[in-house]
């Protein structure tokens, strides 16, 4: 095995949020063995937990859970967090950010929603493609290897 | 996660355990839900065991806060780690919660 190959971590699973827990969890630990930049962690971590409880709450409705897969790729240009599921078509890009809360106004203080933009937050770029009958959200976040290994 | 209250004077004092996230917000939302129902209108929530939280962990949150707002009460947070204070200053929802260090006196500040 060549070190690319030891900077790639994929995990195959069901659409559940238990699974997106475990998704989540399994990031900070792949990514921080990795040698990543332990105080960006809690960010990458969210933004699996937010990609993969979409899926479970929304990819596959009416219908027992299906397929859902978590891909970690860390190459010279930056980290690529990817999750795939082959659940009904969603492109998070048509998701409206929430409003702003205004602290005297409770409509605006939003009770969901908040899940992409958290995602968004977490990266640099978030890129949807529907390959397939495949959903495949990348969350890219510039972090060259050879700028910190 | 868990849950424990502790009463100070007409305060209650919640400190959640664990991660806040998509497993277990509905059953932080459904008790302190119930908590506010059954009179509970001061209320501080002690965040300093919260490991992880996400934007289901912050919705049950703010539908509690409502609740609260709703029957004249106050609900604040305290203790936040840095990595959930992040993710409450990422949704802008500081500017909604008032935040304390400490529980302590954060419930002085809330007693009547």
């Amino acid at each position: 095995m060549n070190e690319a190959d030891q900077l790639t971590h994929r995990i195959d699973g069901r659409a559940t949020l238990e699974q997106a827990r475990r998704f989540a969890e399994e990031t900070s630990r792949v990514l921080g063995g990795w040698g990543l930049p332990a105080d960006r962690l809690a960010s990458w971590e969210m933004a699996v937990a937010e990609m993969a409880t979409n899926v479970a709450r929304h990819g596959y409705p009416g219908r027992s859970p299906g397929p859902m897969a978590l891909q970690m790729r860390w190459d010279d240009d930056g980290l690529r967090i990817t999750v795939e599921d082959e659940g009904v078509e969603y492109d998070p890009s048509k998701v409206p950010p929430p409003p702003d809360p205004d602290p005297d106004d409770p409509d605006t203080w939003p009770e969901g929603g908040m899940g992409i933009m958290l995602v968004r937050a977490s990266g640099d770029e978030l890129d949807y493609r529907r390959r397939g009958r495949t959903n495949v959200l990348t969350l890219f976040t510039r972090i060259p290897r050879n700028a910190v290994l | 996660m868990s849950m424990k209250t502790r009463v100070l004077g007409p305060v209650q004092v919640v400190r959640l355990d664990g991660a806040l996230d998509s497993v277990s917000s509905g059953e932080a939302r459904s008790e302190l839900g119930s908590m506010v129902r059954g009179g509970a209108t001061r209320l501080v929530i002690d965040m300093g065991n919260v490991s992880r939280i996400d934007s289901s962990g912050l919705g049950a949150l703010v539908t509690t806060l409502k609740a609260v707002r709703d029957r004249g009460g106050e609900l604040v947070l305290c203790a936040l780690t840095p990595s959930v204070r992040a993710v409450v200053e990422l949704t802008r929802l500081h500017r909604v919660f008032d935040i304390y260090d400490d529980a302590d006196v954060a419930a002085r500040e809330l007693a009547p």
